[in-house]
């Protein structure tokens, strides 16, 4: 390394030992100073001010050379930084601080950052930084390496994945780009790479546990929400298992600011967290019950009447008739256009105005019009070619039914029963009245009742949801019910509604990720590739109590297992349901950037079970991660000072960043960009692929058979030429210049005119995704849906509550409804391991002087009438454990801990742990089936349909060692 | 006794407890040097121990009489808690991440903790820096007179050229934060990070702050945020008032507060979990006349009036939380005939607000000026 | 801690410490000519023991130091003294049974240390300095040398009172070894017989201080002896000068006298010594051991002619005014009954304390020796 932060400090201590020294060289005086009085006036206030104002300038460095950044990490803050440098060193960094005031009555964005992002400058010279090229010469994990040139590395993961693909084919390489290098432009990188192979690249989301399905089965796609300048305006906002004073940084200082601007802040947590503490209300709701409360909370607003029903009509699927029969929604294809009940005027009319579009009729649904007493078919589904919400138009004047039952006459001549899915709703529902569920929840009946109000009254509401929610088992449906409270009390667009993380509508930026379709990707389900490739279904039988499962479930183990197995082989290969929606059989060669494999994946199994199945594991970082330690060749990455890159979503603010190394940066070792090094992948496979082709002659070693390419091969003999766009696209900085040049959110901008302003630039209007982007206006979702009447993306059109796939219902899920927990009963304490203050996931968990402002080493939370009962006292090591694991932790006596749970703020590496055995050891994280279903209407595997791996399903015990 | 006062407020009800101030404080002054283990800013779980371990009980500032107290000098290891270090080499060897020291305290040890019993828990954050008191302890207890208040801002500094590390200093400050380098054997502090100020640049502790709790200006000057809030509405109030020095760094004290559960596991309206009495403690019985002023003012904003202190609190604009007066600063330079103008020369022109400056309003604020040519491209071959 | 003096009983301290204003000649130090000034010479020579006693002049607020300092012991020390053409070398050596280094990565702990304090005036018609640091008509010269982990810590200063040091460069060695089976310090100081400020010839006043790094000493908490009298050349120094310095020794007076006298004469008013408290902490010298290290000639010329040696008071901001207005900014003044001396217009200082003058010699006698026995 050119220069350490060793060697850094001791240049900073030059001009600190100065201060030991100078005085005893300078200023010798044979006539004593008297000072009179100190606080008056002060002879020579120059030395020690002279001395700190030098130190000060040495920091800074000369503004010109500075650098700006973010930290393209999995904390998605996206923050604008001012990188100090000095002699080619970065000292400090300093938010930029100058974004705009977008609006003179909404505080603005300044000054974003938190305090990981404020130290990377420390831990970008840490000694675990990776240097240079390093290659395995003990056993995996032993600690054995060897530095080998850029050359040697380059050659062997090219040869590997070369010769993966010539003897399992494309599908045999696995090729991922992890949480800790989450952007546009860096990443798109190594997922160019893949895509450009053939290789399997799970999806990050499913993969990580952060995916909202049970969102997307509400509202058509699962990353919704507003930018987070909207929580100043709202009069209510509510934080569902989210903690914005610990996990939002950047944005929290909106949640006080609109509580002083007259809000009202409501947290629903298990535990008093660092946002509760300055709530109006708290709600304390037990581990996993949250579904009970939300049920709760819907009966409660149906019963009292709280619900917006003009709006439910026209917005939501609740007027669709359900046949109760078979619980299935009453189609157009099920009944008889010739019935004087059938509405025949409308869907003529329909007929016409469709201009001989195709009605499919299988997604085309039904209601009672009230106005003249008859079915009719409601515009806006999948399947009708009207894709209006209007209810009121030429030619159509519905006003559908919210209750009642009615008979309607089927093609066949047969009569059934119909009900509006409302009713059915109102009855799940009305299963869980708060009196019921408070023994369950904790949560007091009244509590309910002005929860139910605080959403439904005030002008502008929202619910916040958090990660934590989807990591239970059954937090499909816990999503689903929260994420389904709000649209009955009309709440869209201006009014609030419901946030999970909203996400710009960036195009253009397939120009550096794709290949003009001609190469379909082999993206396939994090959750379910993971679990098999880590055989974790053996947790799930060593965690799980049969009773309890069968309890909750209403099915065995072995019952339950047989069917995720069926439902698994449906789902392997290129075969399998849509098109390839997991892979596992054929994958051996592993291409990995910034991925916590081990620290992030649950359970007990599943690192041995990887380690087999994977036969070459090249790994890509800047720092030595715990999962590094397994790799068979490092590669050192540059970190986010040093690379050229962009960042806009996710969505909590309207600007993009742009990372700018400092001029005239010293090179930390041989670190290169990810782009760099995909770059000498490429070429180095087309070179080796071309030499065996000009030996032998042979086709086969320069055209891989892969029938996810147009061509039906992957070309290797244009293999550069492709990824490089004709050389255009090589480094880092190519990339950054192609996507400015081709996202039209991003117009007008340059380099220079993003560094001008410090590094950022403002999205254009086009950014917003179903709601216009105001120049003066905070963002928030679904405002084109409510007022221009936009279908939603799903199968009724509309925002659904009802799911009529043959599982669903077999699982009684047809309508929003809940589960308990599946987590065993003989082990006392829910392990919750929410976000932590300290580290984003993994990244920065090793910072030293993070360290040392939390207890320096893992700590567990223990409530302190449960730590007293267990002889434990705060600071002593403690043992937790259950049927899968154990892992031990320093005690950290919490009185806002509740009874029944262990907090652990996760993250933490296993290689902080006792015996390498990190707290996911005992961690097991099944498969919901609901989450494994595919291909009902809108529920199709890809970015807004698919399972998450869980963190909270497990229960443990504790005792002191 | 300066001729003016450079003062800081920090509402705790913004404060969400994230330490940015505390680290980029580190990275600003104390990572090297004999600075680890300072924190010349810290933040601290509230009811706690704090850092240093019960600063409170250690002694120092002022009797009722006016007289200097005793005080004492907490231990590194056991009160301030040492910067451990860890073993990043040896993850090169397979080997486990630890600490080269045993982990027996440090500066947010007790983070999150407070008191109280679940469902009632309570905690809130003070962050805390050098208070730049009127009538410093430290400096008073400095029996070599080397610890001195800068006439023009009243910044209290530790002349490290005649400090001969005696440490009566440290005893003297009942808030600690005034800190032995071992290093230098010298004394060192927050110094309210002048060379920023001079320069256009707010403190970084205060700058950098996200949760946008810290205004930033001169007590004298009434257009001043700092001014209205401490004069004008008085919601804004030293810490422990009665150790005697006092502080200009005020506090807007803890009104944001989740109502408490009876046994039933209902909320008790209007009930607050942080004991006022604590309260009175931290913040004198001005704490009771400042938390009704805020309640008061919030109610106004609730239904919709107009409340100036509302404004200032929420901080529209974060560059308006700053008034430095840089004009003055360089008058000041010049009258004194300060040698050195390069420590003079603004760096940043968007916080020069101040009495003795006009409001310079800027639309769209050039960043970085001069924008050096880019680097020539490197191509893909790295390693050629 | 050190090794004590046998202490019996506090009439055999008395008896003992006694000894040193018994007879001048104990005082004075007869330093020996060489050719070469270097560590042998200096460990070889014989030396002179003289007292050290703990010094108690304001209260100073480290509540850790001051409990230790309630028991605090006189200490003895053995002294050497060298000259040549250019150079004096002395040798300072004294038992500590617990060696303290101040260690790099600790915020409360200290390091053993000595130091040698000459006046820059001194000789026929000069007047004695205030042995704590000099005072404003006689600054003087303090050599300092402290047990520091990982430095040579050792710094010249001149010096004309409390918190007045300043560092002054200059050309000297000291050094300090310990000796781990005599459990003693060796200091040894090798410096110019003429620098600007300072010209050793005659016979020159000096003083020794000890620091105990494990009884939390620094700064004036420490051991200081009297001056003491080095007498450098063959020549005979005047004899009007040696008279006035050798006044007091021997039994001079009646200490219980001394003390009604100081009473009568409202001393305790502003002073506090022995069991006379009444005086507010500050206001004044507190002369509860100003015994030890005063000599008489000293503590006569400071009754009768105070305003020679203006002894400038420990910081004033210790004390500040309650009952005054505060300024803008919330600041009190300085409480001014706690400074000791008045600034007349053209900045010449004056003592607060009245001249005693018209007191009868055998008074000032007895009140002498009745202060020679605080110590």
């Amino acid at each position: 390394m050119a220069i350490s932060r060793r060697d850094f400090l001791k240049i900073m201590s030059t001009t600190g030992v100065a201060v030991g020294t100078v005085s005893s060289e300078a200023f010798a005086k044979s006539k004593a100073v008297v000072v009179e009085d100190p606080r008056a006036s002060y002879p020579n206030s120059s030395f020690v001010e002279n001395m700190y104002r030098k130190e000060f300038a040495y920091t800074y460095g000369k503004k010109e050379e500075h650098g700006t950044a973010y930290h393209c990490v999995n904390c998605q803050g996206n923050c604008a930084w001012d990188v100090w440098v000095q002699n080619g060193i970065v000292t400090r960094e300093n938010q930029v601080a100058n974004y705009p005031l977008l609006n003179p009555k909404i505080p603005d964005a300044n000054p974003r950052g938190c305090n990981k992002g404020v130290q990377h400058s420390q831990v970008m010279y840490e000694k675990d930084r990776v240097l240079y090229p390093m290659k395995r010469v003990g056993k995996r994990g032993e600690g054995k390496w060897k530095r080998i040139s850029w050359d040697e590395a380059i050659a062997e993961v090219a040869t590997r994945i070369y010769e993966t693909m010539l003897t399992k084919g494309p599908a045999g390489n696995y090729i991922h780009v992890g949480a800790g290098m989450l952007t546009e432009a860096r990443a798109a990188s190594g997922k160019r790479l893949g895509t450009l192979l053939g290789a399997v690249r799970p999806y990050i989301a499913s993969y990580v546990g952060d995916m909202f399905p049970g969102v997307s089965l509400v509202y058509g796609e699962g990353n919704i929400g507003f930018s987070y300048d909207f929580v100043y305006t709202a009069n209510v906002q509510i934080w569902w298992g989210q903690d914005p004073n610990k996990t939002r940084i950047p944005d929290a200082h909106w949640v006080w600011e609109g509580k002083y601007n007259g809000g009202k802040v409501i947290v629903i947590t298990p535990d008093f967290n660092a946002t509760a503490k300055g709530a109006d209300l708290w709600v304390p709701v037990r581990a996993g019950y949250d579904g009970f409360l939300a049920m709760s909370i819907i009966n409660e607003i149906i019963q009292k009447k709280l619900y917006k029903a003009n709006f439910i009509k026209v917005f939501t699927d609740l007027p669709f008739l359900v046949r109760l029969d078979n619980k299935k929604l009453l189609r157009l294809s099920d009944i008889d256009k010739n019935d004087s009940m059938f509405d025949k005027k409308v869907f003529h009319v329909m007929e016409e105005k469709a201009h001989g579009k195709e009605f499919e009729e299988d997604a085309v649904f039904l209601s009672y019009n009230l106005k003249n007493g008859k079915f009719t078919i409601m515009p806006g589904s999948e399947g009708n070619p009207i894709k209006t919400l209007r209810l009121k138009d030429l030619g159509w004047d519905i006003d559908p039914a919210l209750e009642g039952v009615y008979e309607v006459k089927l093609k066949d001549g047969s009569k059934v029963k119909v009900t509006p899915a409302f009713e059915l709703l109102k009855a799940e529902a009305a299963k869980f009245p708060a009196e019921k569920t408070f023994k369950l929840t904790n949560v007091h009946p009244k509590i309910v009742e002005q929860l139910a109000k605080d959403i439904a009254l005030p002008k502008v509401a929202f619910i916040s949801m958090g990660f934590t929610i989807g990591k239970y088992f059954n937090g499909i449906l816990t999503q689903r019910a929260i994420a389904s409270i709000t649209p009955l009390c009309g709440r869209l667009g201006p009014y609030g509604g419901f946030n999970s993380e909203n996400e710009w509508s960036i195009s253009g930026l397939a120009k550096i990720s794709g290949f003009a379709g001609k190469y379909k990707e082999r993206f396939a389900s994090g959750f379910v590739s993971e679990f098999v490739l880590g055989n974790m279904m053996e947790d799930f039988d060593k965690l799980y109590e049969e009773d309890t499962f069968k309890e909750v479930t209403g099915m065995s183990k072995e019952e339950y297992k047989k069917k995720v197995n069926e439902m698994l082989a449906k789902s392997e290969g290129d075969k399998g349901i849509g098109h390839g929606k997991s892979y596992w059989k054929d994958i051996e060669t592993f291409l990995l950037f910034a991925d916590a494999r081990f620290r992030r994946n649950k359970g007990s199994t599943y690192k041995k079970a990887f380690l087999e199945k994977a036969k070459f594991i090249a790994y890509i970082d800047f720092r030595m991660s715990d999962f590094a330690n397994y790799a068979d060749i490092i590669l050192p990455a540059k970190s986010h000072y040093e690379v050229w890159d962009l960042r806009t979503n996710p969505g909590y603010h309207r600007f993009a960043n742009l990372a700018h190394p400092p001029t005239n940066l010293k090179p930390v070792g041989e670190a290169k960009s990810e782009w760099e090094i995909c770059t000498m992948i490429v070429e180095k496979i087309q070179e080796i692929a071309m030499k065996k082709y000009k030996e032998t002659g042979d086709q086969k070693y320069i055209k891989i058979p892969d029938p996810l390419s147009k061509t039906g091969y992957r070309d290797l003999d244009t293999l550069v030429e492709e990824y490089t766009i004709g050389g255009q696209l090589r480094t880092d900085r190519d990339a950054v210049e192609i996507a400015l040049e081709n996202t039209d959110q991003f117009k007008p901008n340059t380099i220079e005119t993003m560094f001008k302003r410090g590094g950022y630039l403002v999205l254009n209007e086009k950014a917003g995704k179903s709601s216009p982007l105001y120049p003066d206006k905070p963002y928030n979702v679904f405002e084109n849906n409510l007022y221009l009447y936009e279908r939603f993306e799903t199968l009724s059109g509309r925002i659904t509550y009802y799911v009529d796939d043959d599982l669903w219902i077999q699982q009684g899920a047809n309508v929003p409804t809940t589960k308990e927990p599946i987590r065993p009963r003989r082990f006392p304490f829910v392990l919750m391991t929410p976000h932590a203050r300290w580290s984003i996931h993994s990244t920065y968990k090793t910072s030293t002087l993070l360290l040392r402002l939390q207890r320096g080493k893992p700590y567990v939370m223990i409530n302190p009438e449960i730590a007293k009962k267990k002889g434990i006292k705060d600071g002593e090591e403690v043992r937790v454990f259950n049927s899968i694991g154990e892992f031990y932790a320093m005690a950290k006596v919490y009185p806002s801990c509740p009874k029944d749970t262990i907090i652990l703020e996760h993250g933490w590496e296993p290689f902080f742990y006792k015996g390498r055995k990190g707290h996911n050891e005992t961690v097991a994280s099944p498969l919901n089936l609901l989450e494994l279903s595919d291909g009902w209407g809108h529920l199709k595997f890809g970015g807004n349909w698919d399972g998450n791996q869980l963190g909270y399903e497990t229960s443990v015990d504790v005792e002191k060692v | 006794m300066s001729k003016r006062q450079l003062a800081m407020v920090m509402d705790l009800n913004k404060c969400i407890g994230c330490q940015t101030c505390t680290v980029a404080c580190k990275t600003q002054w104390t990572n090297r040097n004999g600075r680890e283990y300072m924190y010349w800013n810290n933040v601290e779980t509230h009811p706690g121990a704090g850092y240093p371990k019960n600063w409170m009980e250690a002694g120092g500032g002022f009797d009722q009489e006016g007289n200097l107290k005793d005080g004492i000098i907490p231990d590194m290891v056991l009160d301030y808690g040492v910067p451990w270090d860890y073993n990043h080499d040896e993850l090169f060897n397979g080997g486990l991440l630890h600490t080269k020291e045993n982990l027996e305290y440090g500066p947010n040890w007790d983070e999150d903790v407070g008191g109280g019993e679940y469902p009632n828990s309570y905690f809130f954050y003070i962050p805390r820096i050098c208070n730049h008191c009127s009538n410093p302890g430290c400096l008073a207890a400095c029996p070599r007179e080397a610890i001195f208040k800068r006439e023009q801002d009243g910044i209290v500094l530790v002349d490290l050229e005649r400090c001969q590390g005696y440490r009566y200093c440290i005893a003297g400050c009942p808030y600690k934060k005034i800190y032995f380098n071992p290093k230098i054997s010298k004394s060192e502090k927050c110094i309210f990070c002048f060379p920023r100020v001079e320069k256009g640049l707010p403190p970084a502790c205060a700058h950098q702050c996200v949760g946008r709790i810290r205004f930033v200006g001169f007590l004298d000057d009434e257009e001043g945020q700092v001014y209205k809030l401490v004069h004008k509405y008085k919601v804004a109030l030293p810490l422990r008032p009665d150790f005697g020095t006092q502080p200009n760094v005020y506090y807007v004290p803890p009104l944001f507060d989740a109502p408490k559960f009876d046994d039933k596991m209902d909320s008790i309206e209007n009930s607050r979990r942080v004991p006022i009495e604590y309260l009175e403690l931290l913040f004198g019985k001005e704490v009771h006349q400042a938390l009704d002023t805020l309640r008061k003012e919030m109610e106004k904003r609730a239904k919709g009036e107009e409340s100036e202190l509302m404004d200032i609190l929420i901080a529209y604009s974060h560059r308006d939380m700053f008034r430095l007066d840089n004009n003055y600063y360089q008058k000041e330079a010049v009258a004194k005939n300060l040698k050195g103008s390069e420590f003079f020369k603004v760096i940043d022109q968007r916080y020069l607000q101040g009495a003795n400056t006009k409001k310079v309003e800027i639309k769209d604020y050039t960043f970085h000026e001069k924008v050096l040519p880019l680097p020539p491209r490197e191509n893909g071959h790295g390693h050629h | 801690m050190k090794k004590y003096l046998t202490l019996l009983a506090l009439s055999s301290l008395v008896v003992v410490s006694n000894a040193s204003t018994e007879d001048f000649n104990d005082d004075l130090i007869e330093a020996k000519q060489v050719t070469k000034i270097d560590e042998s010479t200096l460990s070889s020579i014989e030396t002179k023991k003289i007292i050290l006693y703990p010094q108690y002049t304001v209260h100073l607020n480290d509540k850790d130091a001051n409990k230790k300092l309630q028991n605090a012991k006189p200490i003895e020390a053995e002294v050497g003294v060298v000259y040549n053409k250019k150079d004096i070398g002395i040798v300072i050596k004294w038992n500590d049974e617990t060696k303290s280094i101040q260690p790099s990565m600790t915020t409360n702990k200290f390091g053993d240390g000595t130091s040698v304090e000459f006046p820059t005036v001194y000789g026929k018609g000069k007047t004695l300095a205030y042995i704590g640091m000099g005072d404003s008509n006689h600054p003087v010269m303090v050599y300092l040398k402290k047990a520091v982990e990982g430095k040579d810590y050792k710094k010249a200063f001149i010096s004309e009172g409390f918190g007045t040091m300043t560092e002054v460069q200059e050309k000297y060695n000291f050094t300090m070894k310990y000796d781990e089976n005599k459990k003693e310090w060796t200091a040894i100081l090798v410096k110019p017989l003429k620098t600007q400020d300072l010209i050793l010839s005659g016979l020159v006043p000096v003083a020794f201080a000890v620091w105990d790094g494990d009884s939390l000493n620094r700064d004036g908490n420490k051991m200081i002896s009297s001056w003491k009298f080095v007498k450098l050349g063959k020549s005979n120094p005047d004899t009007s000068y040696i008279k006035y310095i050798s006044y007091g020794y021997g039994e001079i007076g009646n200490h219980q006298k001394g003390k009604e006298l100081m009473i009568q004469n409202g001393c305790n008013g502003c002073h506090r010594f022995d069991d006379q408290t009444s005086a507010p902490e500050g206001l004044a010298p507190n002369l509860s051991k100003i015994g030890g290290y005063s000599n008489p000639i000293y503590l006569k010329e400071s009754i009768i002619n105070p305003n020679d040696v203006v002894i400038k008071n420990l910081n004033i901001n210790r004390h500040y005014n309650k009952s005054a207005d505060r300024d803008k900014n919330g600041a009190y003044p300085n409480n001014d009954m706690y400074t000791w001396y008045i600034k007349s217009e053209k900045g010449k200082l004056q003592s607060k304390m009245p001249p005693y003058s018209h007191l009868s010699e055998q008074d000032i006698n007895d009140i002498i020796t009745y202060l020679k026995t605080l110590k």
